[in-house]
């Protein structure tokens, strides 16, 4: 997986596989984003391939995370694999999904 | 099931060995007309090898570490290989990738690794589990340890085993991820995406079917 920050906007772009193996630079890229000043946090996933259980656990990780510092994560625009795992998971419910 | 030198040369062009640096380099073991791919690193180990009576052209193997399994995409790579013997629709791409990678991350973390399932409710929770699971990556026993993936075809089905080496798990026990709870959601994906998924040996064996 790859992560692109926009601090100053409030906006990460990933791309690549998102599974299991990336919590790491995933924790990190939570912990830099929502330290910097703010209000909804966007997570672009139109580059993203692939998504497994654990990084949609990630997901909503960083969603209790955006919940404490009282901030909204938007996902925005799944496709492919990753868009059909979230109506598998039915996690348009869970997160605001901007398609 | 040891391997033996004796079944390589039987197996002669029919099984290769990857050296378990990256995934273009398993790309290239798996390509055609192999049958049956194994990390050298397995070779006379006994983690599970070449079984040449099953060798045939409707069938691909890889057996790779649980080391490898963890630090590579490894069912991308495989599923990319099926899509050269056989025509996937976009559709059974996407299910065949999404349910076999559960099943191998199951495998990898539950089967061999043994790390706590409860580990995955927190972020910190996963970076202390990052200390522990490459402790026991760099172990040769555990990290060494093989992990299996099978693919058969027929003209109407597509079937794929995953394999561990650990001591079985047992998923009679496994329940539902609450609604918005962090992990859990991995049965329910194999089911989703799979036409069947049945648990064989105690737990160290999931088979995944699919309609063509």
């Amino acid at each position: 997986m790859q992560i692109h920050i926009d601090r100053a906007g409030g906006q990460i772009a990933m791309s690549g596989e998102f599974t299991f193996t990336d919590h790491i630079p995933f924790k990190e890229m939570v912990t830099e984003i929502f330290a910097a000043p703010g209000r909804a946090v966007v997570i672009d996933l139109s580059k993203l391939d692939f998504i497994d259980s654990a990084g949609l656990g990630m997901l909503l990780l960083a969603r209790d995370e955006a919940k404490k510092s009282h901030r909204e994560l938007i996902l925005r625009h799944p496709i492919g694999q990753v868009k059909r795992m979230f109506t598998v998971t039915r996690f348009n419910t869970l997160f605001k999904v901007e398609e | 099931m040891c391997l033996s030198v004796d079944e390589q040369i039987e197996a002669d062009a029919f099984v290769s060995y990857w050296n378990g640096v990256s995934e273009q380099t398993l790309e290239a073991a798996l390509a055609r007309p192999v049958h049956q791919c194994v990390e050298a690193d397995l070779f006379d180990g006994c983690g599970g090898g070449p079984d040449i009576g099953r060798l045939s052209a409707d069938r691909l193997s890889l057996v790779v570490t649980t080391r490898s399994a963890y630090r590579h995409s490894v069912v991308k790579t495989f599923v990319d290989a099926l899509r050269t013997r056989l025509p996937l629709t976009e559709d059974l791409r996407i299910r065949i990738y999404s349910a076999a990678q559960e099943a191998l991350m199951n495998a990898v973390l539950h089967g061999n690794l043994r790390i706590d399932g409860g580990l995955r409710g927190s972020l910190d929770g996963l970076i202390a589990a990052q200390s522990i699971i490459e402790s026991k990556l760099d172990s040769p026993e555990i990290g060494g340890a093989a992990i299996r993936i099978d693919a058969a075809w027929t003209a109407s089905e597509v079937e794929v085993t995953i394999r561990d080496s650990g001591d079985g798990y047992d998923y009679s026990g496994v329940r539902p991820a609450a609604e918005d709870g962090a992990s859990g959601r991995g049965l329910e994906i194999l089911q989703v995406f799979s036409d069947r998924v049945t648990v064989l040996n105690g737990g160290t064996t999931v088979r995944l079917e699919f309609q063509r």
